[in-house]
């Protein structure tokens, strides 16, 4: 038998391309095309600690919401016969030196952590991402201006920027918003700045750009969305410091207005008490980290489902 | 001359998922016979890196390892020694040198403390011994003023010195044999013509064998005797580079003698390309691996897998078009 | 090398420049009259307008710029209004306190920290990295001030194995050098005082340490893993170089560069943190001095306190800045 001849003359690529169109395309079982986000929460749900967390910030939350119909008791009820009761029945996790039950108490601090660390992580996130966004797509001058006044409220060691503007503005739960928001800016529009940087070379905005779309839609439409990962990891991780330095503050006496149900200013009211009663500062203390570290988790498995090439 | 290198039945696995393994290397078969300077041809994804990367025990574990085969080095088998006999043998009496000399040099030491650890590691000298000798090898693989080239950091070189610098530790212990891993893709044509001569040169005077991995048929004529054409994880050609020029027996080596620009190619004619792609590993067709690119497939070619077979004068092809040839 | 010091330093000035302007802006824009303040609420209005004039509040607000600034470069902080002593000579007699702890616990932390996550890196994905992982995170996200207390109450209270708080005791002070007490009983010959001095500066560091363990180890294991893939730690194998060696040579040496950078961030915060640590321990420094201020409505004092750390962190960052120089070739040339 002689050598075969081809079937087609494979100097000319035209014939070759007719000869291929006649013959039935490659059979490949290729998994049907599913998007970055479904695949991102096929990854997170597969990362069992991360589920966890988050069903504890979601139990979390409940608990914070129906935080009165949870317990029979009102986080203000001083009831002088049960002063620093231990941890039994009737008092679940004890009451503290003025008679207050602990439990409700910490479900009612829930309420002010959740939503001075949500609130607060909102408002440096939409700054910062504008901050961010605007640096990296303008660069020039407002690049050099905004990086350098981010640098120098960076430079403040986040807590101490928050003691002085608490200081100054006096306590409560907006002023407390306010500075943990305005410590955490610089961060965000650091990483937003450094990651649009990079998208910002990308051919779809160039493309964008050539077909006339304006700066605030390319930043928008087409910059945003390609950032929203990072922006998403960090704002979760935001949640946790910012809880961390709302008790921080109540701690020192500059968080909310006592006697609010705050679990820094529990843990500051209840000290004088270590020796004799340690049950008024252990469980909020509990509390505190519980939460921080379901976020601290929920941060991580973010990353993880989000950009899997970090992991 | 004796044979240096036997890789026989070779199979490494790389776990690309959960539950999806593919063999990048499959069933590779060769030998390299002692001072001979055979060439591994293929595209990115052939397998010929992790041919070499076998060889040398590196295959990055996870994800691959090495499913089954034997390599013979001298007669010894290195799948079955220990990690550290292995070890005394890799920078010994195999030298590697791969692709990216920007990154392939550590970047916090110099250039002279990597060059002296390649000989200290293996050679009982002391430190300036191992200094003058390090001096000694920068001058054979023509660095200039190579006294103070010890003293600089790999990110103050350029990539053909830095490419020269690998060489220069990969020769540090007389080896017997060198494993060149795409060692010109890197760099400019220029610079590229040097490095083949320089590691021409090394082959010639020191009668070093050579292993040189290159996706480029156009070096191989430069440098081999003998090549290796591989896709797709495995072997599909193998002969003298001078029948393999003359007479490609296999539809893919012919391609790729098509893809080389030549001076002679009149002008406008649109530079050839093998139609395709190369086939996802883990989703290789039943039949011959190159069906879905091949011109010259016929029905049978999707149902059964060549076998690769041996022809007169040594020859090996892995295509039923070589069956009539056949011995 | 030289020029990149110098370089470093000329970076630092707009920085700490930046600081100074917030802290004035925070305080005279946005403030109450420092005057009502000082005298308390209820002073009469000559004595305000009185107290204003001298203070040169009544001057234009860049008038006032200027003469602060004057008065900073001058190293004069303000006042305390508890104690009439010069704000910036107390800061200075307890500086030495918050920085030892600080450097201590630092040293403490990244050495433990940089062995675990060199572990957790080599043994990747492990159950023992899985731990070790969930262990740091844990750690990272207990309050600082409230593992302190625990620590107190198990250790100090229950267990008696170390102080409650405070820095020395007084039969066992070493004579007065430089203020760090490690290094004056240490030069004195003092052992005693020596081993006193860690019993108690150990619980705090401790508390300090378990967090900042966490970090360094998560950062440790993940440029560990990092530069474990590159491709001149495949060189390093290729040229027979021991395993253990590729991993503490080859490879540490590159994961480190980036790890003194966590150094320098984790000494920044312990500085502003010390606010925190320093209360709970009663350690006679500088957090637990603006805490005082706080506490005290003594406005000059936080505000000079912050100041003050903020501008030592900007120092801090600027001497790892230089280390890391040193360490990496790339940026020294």
């Amino acid at each position: 038998m002689d050598r075969m001849e081809p079937k087609a003359n494979i100097d000319d690529p035209k014939e070759w391309d007719a000869w291929m169109e006649f013959d039935d395309p490659p059979a490949t079982d290729a998994a049907p095309p599913s998007s970055l986000w479904r695949d991102a929460l096929k990854r997170f749900l597969k990362n069992k600690t991360a589920v966890a967390a988050l069903a504890m910030l979601v139990l979390m939350v409940a608990c914070a919401l129906f935080a009165n119909v949870l317990t029979p008791y009102g986080p203000y009820d001083t009831e002088l016969s049960q002063v620093k009761v231990g941890p039994g029945s009737g008092h679940l996790l004890g009451s503290d030196e003025n008679g207050r039950d602990i439990l409700t108490r910490i479900l009612f601090g829930a309420r002010i952590s959740l939503t001075v660390g949500f609130i607060s992580v909102m408002i440096s996130t939409i700054i910062g991402s504008i901050i961010g966004l605007v640096s990296s797509y303008y660069g020039g001058w407002a690049d050099i201006i905004l990086s350098r006044v981010m640098e120098m409220i960076a430079a403040f060691p986040s807590i101490l920027l928050a003691i002085i503007f608490m200081s100054i503005f006096g306590r409560g739960i907006q002023n407390a918003v306010v500075a943990i928001a305005i410590v955490s800016i610089p961060g965000a529009a650091r990483l937003i700045r450094s990651v649009s940087l990079s998208v910002k070379e990308n051919d779809y905005i160039t493309s964008a750009r050539a077909i006339g779309c304006g700066s605030a839609r390319i930043m928008l439409r087409h910059m945003l969305p390609n950032i929203l990962a990072p922006i998403i990891v960090n704002a979760t991780m935001s949640v946790s410091g910012a809880i961390l330095s709302l008790a921080s503050l109540g701690f020192l006496g500059l968080g909310v207005q006592p006697p609010t149900a705050e679990w820094g200013y529990m843990l500051s009211s209840g000290r004088n008490y270590i020796f004799s009663a340690s049950h008024i500062i252990t469980f909020p203390g509990i509390a505190i980290a519980l939460t921080v570290l379901s976020f601290n988790l929920l941060g991580d498995g973010l990353r993880d489902a989000l950009d899997p090439r970090l992991k | 001359m004796g044979v240096l290198l036997e890789v026989n039945d070779l199979v490494t696995q790389f776990r690309v998922d959960k539950r999806v393994m593919i063999n990048a290397a499959n069933h590779v078969s060769f030998t390299l016979d002692e001072g001979e300077t055979l060439a591994i041809v293929g595209e990115s994804g052939s397998g010929k890196s992790v041919t070499a990367l076998s060889v040398m025990g590196l295959v990055p574990n996870p994800p691959g390892h090495i499913e089954q085969g034997e390599i013979f080095f001298r007669g010894v088998n290195l799948l079955k020694l220990g990690s550290r006999k292995m070890r005394e043998i890799r920078g010994n009496s195999i030298g590697m040198i791969f692709q990216e000399p920007m990154t392939s040099l550590n970047p916090v030491f110099t250039v002279g403390a990597q060059i002296t650890e390649a000989i200290r590691v293996h050679n009982k000298v002391s430190k300036s011994e191992a200094r003058d000798r390090a001096i000694e090898l920068l001058k054979q693989v023509e660095i200039p003023d190579p006294q103070r080239r010890m003293k600089t950091y790999p990110h103050q070189m350029s990539g053909g010195m830095r490419q020269r610098v690998m060489i220069c530790m990969a020769l540090a212990s007389n080896p017997n044999l060198l494993i060149a891993d795409e060692p010109t893709t890197a760099l400019d044509v220029t610079i590229q013509a040097q490095i083949l001569e320089l590691i021409r040169g090394i082959a010639r005077d020191r009668d070093t064998a050579v292993l040189f991995i290159t996706h480029d048929l156009g070096v191989v004529a430069d440098i081999a005797q003998r090549a290796i054409v591989m896709y797709a994880g495995s072997v599909v050609e193998m002969g003298h580079v001078r029948d393999l020029f003359s007479d490609p027996l296999h539809p893919y080596t012919r391609g790729l003698l098509q893809a080389i620009p030549k001076l002679a190619t009149p002008r406008g004619k649109p530079l050839y390309t093998i139609p395709g792609i190369v086939p996802d590993l883990s989703r290789l067709p039943e039949g011959c691996a190159f069906v879905t690119r091949c011109p010259m497939r016929q029905p049978r070619c999707r149902k059964e897998r060549p076998k690769l077979r041996t022809m007169p004068g040594g020859r090996q092809t892995r295509c039923f078009l070589a069956e009539g040839g056949a011995v | 090398m030289l020029k990149y010091i110098g370089k470093r330093v000329l970076m630092a000035i707009p920085v700490i420049w930046g600081i100074v302007t917030i802290v004035f802006i925070l305080m005279r824009v946005f403030s109450h009259n420092p005057a009502f303040l000082l005298l308390g609420q209820h002073a009469t209005a000559d004595k305000v307008a009185e107290l204003t004039k001298y203070l040169g509040l009544d001057q234009p607000i860049w008038k006032q710029y200027l003469i602060y600034l004057g008065q900073l470069l001058r190293g004069d902080l303000g006042t305390s209004l508890f104690t009439k002593q010069p704000v910036l000579r107390e800061i200075m007699e307890r500086m030495p306190a918050t920085i030892e702890l600080a450097v201590f616990s630092v040293i403490m932390s990244s050495i433990v920290g940089v062995i675990l996550g060199i572990v957790c890196a080599v043994k990747q994905n492990s159950a023992l990295d899985r731990l070790m992982q969930v262990t740091g995170l844990t750690g990272i996200s207990l309050p600082r001030f409230w593992l302190g207390l625990i620590l107190i109450i198990w250790l100090a209270v229950r267990a008696k194995l170390l102080p409650v708080s405070g820095r020395f005791d007084f039969m066992n002070q070493p004579k007065n050098i430089t203020g760090f007490m490690l290094i004056d009983s240490a030069l004195t010959g003092n052992w005693k005082a020596f081993g006193s001095t860690m019993r108690y500066m150990f619980l705090p560091a401790l508390t300090i340490a378990v967090a900042s363990i966490g970090s360094f180890m998560r950062y440790t294991r993940s440029t560990m893993l990092e530069v474990i893939r590159q491709d001149y730690i495949r060189t390093a194998r290729a040229k027979g170089v021991p395993e253990p060696r590729v991993v503490s040579r080859h490879a540490l040496k590159n994961a480190l560069i980036p790890v003194v950078t966590i150094i320098g961030m984790e000494l920044g915060g312990l500085f502003s943190g010390s606010v925190l640590t320093e209360t709970i321990f009663a350690w006679p420094g500088v957090g637990q001095y603006i805490v005082n201020g706080i506490n005290n409505s003594d406005y000059a004092v936080v505000q000079s306190g912050c100041m003050l750390v903020a501008v030592i962190s900007v120092f801090m960052n600027l001497a790892v800045d230089v280390l890391y120089g040193y360490l990496d070739p790339r940026i020294r040339y």
